[in-house]
């Protein structure tokens, strides 16, 4: 048995120590109450027969809405063939209809039960004799490694941090959490969160301010060529007076 | 540079026991009002004799020339043009300002009162002015429906005024004059 077996086994060994150490009267609610719930969800399914194959989903219950269409506004002896195939085939009619947005996330739990129980037969029988300890660890360890991985994915804390550095900008820090999730004080193995780590995982970013701008041109021409003046004014008067028509 | 500056303190005298105003040289000057001016002017160009508008001019330019730290042909041109306009301006002929087309100089007259047509006054003003100040014939001709004056050899003054009063513009001109070695 490697360490990392050995270290799981620990933690599943205090977590059933915990669960034992729960009063009964706390756990019986949750029991019973999963139940009906289980229940509800499955009577709103009707059991799939071979007269209607898609009617599988919860508003199979229902009844069939009819689908407005120009037929529908017709006098009946002109559309009497479309109205009678719809009362004789109801689910037929209701193919087409989708199930609503609020009845859709019921299906999920549905589907997961079904699967647990799937997993349940594919497991080897229980031994009755063993102790819950042992049942519990024998389950824990006959479970596959990615199924206890995504159940260590759910059950991971969301709580951030509270000594976490921000990111200078907005933009900066939703991007750099989408790609590092936040790291608890409690996933941590010494149970103190570490500034180093902290720092690793949510870098300062520093980015620089919009160039303002410039009142002035940034490159100015002053003039194109030397001013052609003379030193005195007799040499201008002289250039001056000494013009001639050509 | 403390003589760069033209100081018109105390220019004029006022002597009102005696009735006389005075300038600083000494001269005995008369105030008229611009409305009896012009008619006065108006009478010279049309008798063809701006003589006295060209010994006005020279006696202004006596007064810039004894305000000026040295000669006029030896100064810089920003010196002798603030020494001249600032005489201009006390004497009420407006403001001067001085301009270069290529290498033909260019007077402006800015704030004149209306005179004669043809500016042609101000032209003898001007041309008396700078001559006594630079110790040269100058003759300022007038560029037509504009206040700016060009500087040239009275020899040619003839036919740059033909120029302008055909309609050739200050540009133009200036594209027809090229300098020679003789001035």
């Amino acid at each position: 048995m490697s360490a990392g077996q050995v270290e799981r086994l620990q933690a599943l060994l205090s977590r059933v120590q915990a669960n034992r150490d729960k009063p009964r009267a706390v756990r019986a609610p949750a029991q019973t109450t999963a139940a009906p719930v289980a229940a509800v969800l499955r009577a709103a399914v009707p059991p799939p027969t071979a007269a209607a194959p898609m009617a599988a989903s919860p508003m199979a219950a229902h009844p069939p809405v009819r689908e407005p269409s120009p037929a529908a506004a017709l006098p009946r002896g002109e559309s009497g063939g479309v109205v009678e195939e719809r009362v004789n085939i109801p689910d037929r009619v209701s193919l087409p209809q989708r199930p609503a947005t609020a009845a859709r996330p019921a299906t999920q739990p549905v589907a997961r039960e079904s699967m647990s129980q799937d997993a349940a037969r594919s497991r080897p029988a229980r031994d009755r004799t063993a102790t819950p300890l042992e049942m519990a660890v024998e389950g824990e360890l006959n479970r596959p490694t990615a199924e206890m991985a995504v159940e260590g994915e759910l059950n991971r804390p969301t709580a951030e941090p509270a000594a976490a550095p921000r990111p200078a900008s907005r933009a900066t820090t939703s991007a750099t959490e989408r790609l590092m999730p936040a790291v608890s004080a409690a996933s941590s193995d010494s149970g103190q969160y570490d500034a180093a780590e902290a720092d690793l995982e949510m870098p300062l970013t520093l980015e620089p301010q919009p160039v303002i701008e410039p009142q002035r041109p940034i490159a100015q021409v002053v003039s194109k060529h030397a001013p052609q003046l003379d030193a005195t004014f007799g040499a201008m008067l002289k250039r001056s007076l000494s013009l001639r028509p050509h | 540079m403390t003589d760069s500056h033209f100081d018109p303190g105390g220019f004029f005298q006022f002597d009102l026991a005696h009735g006389r105003v005075r300038t600083r040289g000494g001269a005995r000057v008369i105030v008229l009002a611009e409305n009896v001016l012009a008619p006065l002017i108006m009478t010279a160009v049309q008798n063809g004799d701006l003589t006295a508008i060209r010994t006005l001019g020279s006696q202004l330019g006596s007064i810039v020339g004894q305000s000026l730290p040295g000669q006029a042909n030896t100064l810089s041109p920003q010196i002798v043009l603030t020494h001249a306009g600032a005489v201009m301006s006390l004497y009420g002929w407006g403001r001067l300002k001085l301009e270069q087309w290529g290498g033909a100089l260019v007077l402006v007259v800015e704030g004149l009162p209306p005179l004669d047509e043809d500016n042609l006054a101000v032209a003898a003003l001007l041309g008396g002015m700078f001559s006594t100040l630079c110790s040269a014939e100058v003759a300022c001709v007038p560029i037509a429906r504009t206040t700016k004056y060009i500087m040239v050899d009275p020899r040619i003054a003839e036919q740059v005024w033909a120029w302008s009063k055909s309609g050739d513009n200050l540009a133009t001109i200036a594209s027809k004059l090229t300098p020679t070695e003789t001035a």
